[in-house]
């Protein structure tokens, strides 16, 4: 029984080192996709001859390919993604410095969801095939149409314009916080700025919604469906016969089975925030990730959109893997 | 005084919604469990509304099914309040146990939630009750899938005991399982139930298993009974035409006979029952009243039977 | 065989959904022509009357009915410019990547062994990375134009069809080795087309209706951060992505052509859900919902 988990789990690593793979070699083929010498692409406006010189350099650009892809991987495992000329840093360094940004706005959002999704979606089948419930299904397939784009903007105007809250970046510039975990929410706290708490408080709950809202829509029909099929089976029966009170009924027996599929998506959610996120940080000025992203297909720096692509894949890659080994241990039906 | 009987059924009409329409499915049923410890067995083919009944004296019945007339008292309480208890053995082990809960976790439940019992002390009692059903105790921290047909068999066994009950319904526990398995299976039941004195309703379309472990046996055609009997007299003397062409139909291996008996035709299904005599288009012996009135019920020392032969 | 077709339509138009879906886009298809056909303002005209409110008059047939942009510019002439943009751009996609993706699923599928191996392994990688990511790296290397942005979504949505359709093509391919040996003379090509699409067209015009609404969402949100459409297009993404800045001051340039963006996804989204229902025999027991 064991050896079968090992060697799940030894499989599944492998599959995402290959895709791991694969998504590096994909991103090395667009870069010498590009017509005419990388390195003026590279280097945009800053494009010297001194400066396409040391970029020939850097990345052996006058070698052959194979060479080329030896360089760029060697540098990739050194955790070097070259230097944005157009920016003036390493691209590595921007997105660490990006990232916990980012991932504060998407847990923040994770979580908001959650806390939508799953409680309406039991009811929506507890009271299932009533008014209520085809309100709420309706309103989730809604709310899953609902582009970010345009559902930012509106809540931009919502509370930044009809509330007059704060809206937009991540907190007012003229607090000055140290930044100990490099969370936002936490550090004003830790500082104990009240004041400064509240303002980026505000400053994150649009975003966070707007990110939110779709997923949670998802979540409302995942759960109300699986609630619904778990329902109909007959341990749930089973489980009434012993006369067990109704919430032990309904969150022992009924949710624990119901909810163990939708986890199995979570690499489904993470791909639907990230898309979402990029559009909602340029929405709401957010400065994280998604906003670098925008910043570099505007100023045309290459080099910080690929290192983005490859950080968030990688991310995305290892989530899944994750969670997919995660599942076994959830799923004693898996492991035997 | 009048000792309370274990179950006392008057006159229950269950009906089903079937496509926005309400079905008749069981039809007056009287019935009597007298004594504890009394097993009582409800035979019938597919569909005569015998695992209604079951569902409906455990309190069971799905949504979409109400009791339309009639009452079914377990010692004297009706079974729509809630004092009764009344333990229900299920057909389908596998899929009526919850996959992702332990075994222990299960059975523990009843005595976390009845008993006020910490977890610890309610898997010991657990571990008792694996012990009294033939399990190893080990099998606490088993998962259902982990487990044989026959030994998921028990644990349900084990659960209903756990619950002490007044009463026990069992629903074909032992179709799925082959023969050997059954045997066990139902020797573990029948000792279970006199030892500790609890009376069980035992449903099933089996006449066979019916002998071995009956006292007394009602037999159900289309949502009726058509025949209530103690065992030996059943199968000695059965009355009913239909109760006689299920006992012709068993295979016998000391007659020399070339054929399988079968009866002809099908059950009628709810909501098409027949004029008359619900039996009247399959039976061997039936004449004109059969088919305009509905036979009256006739009493004899043994139990009743439905049938004009004995009016 | 046209009387089934035609039953079979109409079986369709009674899901509520359907009817839905199908109203608002002929309501939205009927603006945009007439838009087209008599709209007295250019779509691309500025002029000085910047950020005026919806319904102000003006000197020419029509009021500014949902008022100007910040280059003065006619946004319901816009709005109803990029509708029919926009469309056009997520049916191209769907046509592109649905045909390149059947394609390769039913020879995947079909021939099976090292072929199929290695095509899927390929479909895997390119799942494996996050679509919009995908799609930017792309668009960022052919450069910003809309008819890169359509190639980069195209890479993008193709395995999806091409798992989609070698799933079903697998799953028929046993019961279908009987049918091949009886017609033994009739070469691959005729298998595939006579007997294996028939059971891939369903579910396949199912998915390619709910992709064109995601076809749409990408292709705004590619211009959205500057990599499609450029201007002065008419495209929704776009026109949102200039008029954020100045939503303090005007809201309606962002508003509107995301509302009619969202009108149009959602009917595509209505009408693939409805499509599925109706497939699906085993959920066709509430044909009103």
């Amino acid at each position: 029984m064991a050896r079968n988990i090992v060697q799940y789990i030894f499989y599944r690593f492998i599959q995402s080192v290959l895709s791991l793979f694969g998504v590096i070699l994909i991103v090395f083929i667009l870069s010498r996709i590009l017509p005419g010498n990388p390195a003026v692409a590279i280097l945009g406006p800053k494009a010297t001859p001194e400066n396409i010189e040391r970029v020939t350099r850097e990345w052996g650009l006058d070698k052959n390919y194979l060479d080329q892809f030896t360089i760029y991987i060697s540098r990739l495992f050194r955790g070097d993604l070259g230097d944005s000329y157009v920016m003036g840093y390493s691209v590595s360094r921007l997105i660490m410095e990006r990232l916990p940004t980012s991932f504060e706005l998407v847990i923040t959002a994770f979580i908001l969801s959650l806390a939508i999704g799953i409680p309406l979606g039991i009811l929506a089948a507890r009271r299932h095939d009533t008014k209520l419930d085809l309100i709420l299904t309706s309103l989730a397939v809604m709310s899953f149409s609902f582009p970010s784009l345009l559902l930012g903007v509106l809540l931009l105007i919502f509370f930044g314009v009809n509330l007059g809250l704060p809206v937009g970046g991540r907190i007012d510039p003229r607090y000055s916080i140290n930044f100990y975990t490099g969370f936002v929410i936490l550090d004003t706290l830790l500082n104990g700025n009240i004041a400064a708490f509240f303002d980026a408080f505000m400053r994150i709950i649009p975003p966070a919604l707007t990110l939110a809202i779709p997923l949670a829509g998802l979540l409302l029909k995942l759960s109300r469906n699986s609630i619904l099929e778990v329902m109909m089976q007959d341990f749930v029966r089973t489980a009434r016969m012993k006369r067990l009170p109704e919430n032990v009924v309904m969150y022992k027996h009924i949710l624990r089975n119901a909810l163990l599929p939708i986890v199995t998506v979570a690499g489904l959610y993470f791909a639907v925030l990230v898309t979402g996120d990029i559009v909602v940080e340029t929405i709401f000025a957010w400065p994280g990730l998604g906003r670098l992203v925008w910043e570099a297909v505007t100023l045309r720096d290459y080099m910080v959109i690929q290192g983005s692509v490859l950080v968030i894949s990688i991310i995305y890659i290892a989530i899944n893997a994750v969670v997919d080994i995660l599942y076994i241990y959830i799923d004693p039906r898996i492991r035997g | 005084m009048d000792k309370l009987k274990p179950l006392e059924i008057r006159n229950l009409t269950i009906h089903y919604m079937v496509r926005g329409k309400w079905v008749e499915v069981v039809s007056n049923v009287d019935l009597d469990i007298e004594e504890k410890g009394e097993i009582l067995a409800v035979v019938g083919e597919s569909g005569c509304g015998k695992t209604t009944l079951g569902l409906a004296i455990a309190g069971l019945l799905p949504p979409n099914a109400r009791i339309a007339n009639g009452s079914i008292k377990v010692f004297g309480k009706d079974v729509k309040s809630s004092s009764t208890k009344v333990a229900m053995i299920f057909q389908d082990a596998l899929t009526s146990l919850n996959p992702l809960l332990t075994i222990g976790e299960q059975i523990a439940e009843v005595y976390i939630h009845h008993f006020s019992m910490s977890k610890r002390e309610a898997l010991e009692e657990a571990m008792k009750r694996l012990a009294e059903v033939g399990l190893p105790t080990t099998y606490v921290d088993k998962y259902p899938h982990e487990l044989s047909g026959g030994q998921r068999q028990r644990v349900l066994i084990a659960i209903a005991i756990a619950l002490n009950p007044e009463l026990i319904v069992a629903d074909e526990p032992t179709t799925a399982l082959d023969v050997t398995t059954q045997a066990k299976v139902l020797k573990l039941l029948r000792n279970i139930v006199k030892n500790k004195g609890i009376p069980m309703v035992y449903v099933t379309h089996d006449l066979s298993l019916v002998a071995h472990i009956a006292d007394k046996v009602v037999v159900m055609y289309a949502g009726q009974v058509v025949e209530y009997r103690d065992k030996y007299s059943l199968f000695k003397e059965p009355l009913h035409p239909y109760t006689q062409s299920l006992l012709n139909s068993l295979p016998r291996a000391d007659l020399d006979l070339t054929e399988l008996q079968i009866i002809k035709g099908e059950p009628p299904l709810p909501g098409s029952f027949p004029q008359g005599c619900r039996f009247n288009p399959r039976c061997s012996k039936v004449f004109a009243k059969c088919l305009s009135e509905e036979p009256p019920i006739k009493f004899f020392s043994s139990g009743f039977v439905r049938c004009h032969l004995y009016a | 065989m046209n009387m089934n077709k035609l039953d079979s339509f109409k079986e369709l138009l009674k899901i509520k959904r359907v009817r839905y879906g199908i109203s608002i886009l002929t309501f939205l298809a009927i603006l945009s022509i007439s838009v087209i056909f008599f709209s007295p303002y250019e779509y691309d005209q500025i002029s000085y009357k910047i950020h005026l409110p919806p319904f102000t008059p003006s000197d020419r047939a029509w009021p500014y009915i949902f008022g100007t942009d910040n280059l003065g510019r006619d946004i319901f002439t816009r709005t109803f410019y990029a509708f029919i943009l926009d469309v056009s751009c997520g049916l191209a996609i769907i046509a592109l990547s649905g045909s390149i993706g059947l394609i390769i699923g039913l020879v995947s599928g079909y021939l099976g062994g090292t072929v199929d191996s290695i095509l899927m392994r390929i479909m895997d990688i390119v799942i494996s990375i996050p679509g919009f990511m995908l799609a930017i790296a792309i668009a960022a290397v052919l450069g910003s134009s809309i008819f890169n942005a359509i190639i980069a979504v195209v890479i993008v949505t193709i395995p999806i069809y091409a798992r989609l359709v070698r799933g079903i093509v697998l799953s028929v391919k046993e019961s279908l080795f009987i049918l091949a040996a009886r017609e033994a003379g009739l070469g691959s090509l005729s298998i595939i087309v006579k007997h294996i699409l028939p059971h891939v067209i369903p579910t396949f015009i199912t998915q390619a209706t709910m992709e064109l609404s995601n076809a749409i969402i990408y292709i705004a949100a590619l211009s959205f951060i500057g990599l499609g459409a450029q201007e002065p297009v008419a495209e929704w993404g776009l026109m949102i992505s200039s008029a954020r800045r100045y939503v303090r001051e005007a809201w309606w340039p962002a508003v509107f052509p995301g509302l009619a963006m969202f009108l149009t996804v959602l009917s595509f989204n209505l009408i693939g859900d409805g499509l599925r229902d109706y497939l699906d025999p085993k959920k066709r027991v509430s044909i009103s919902g």
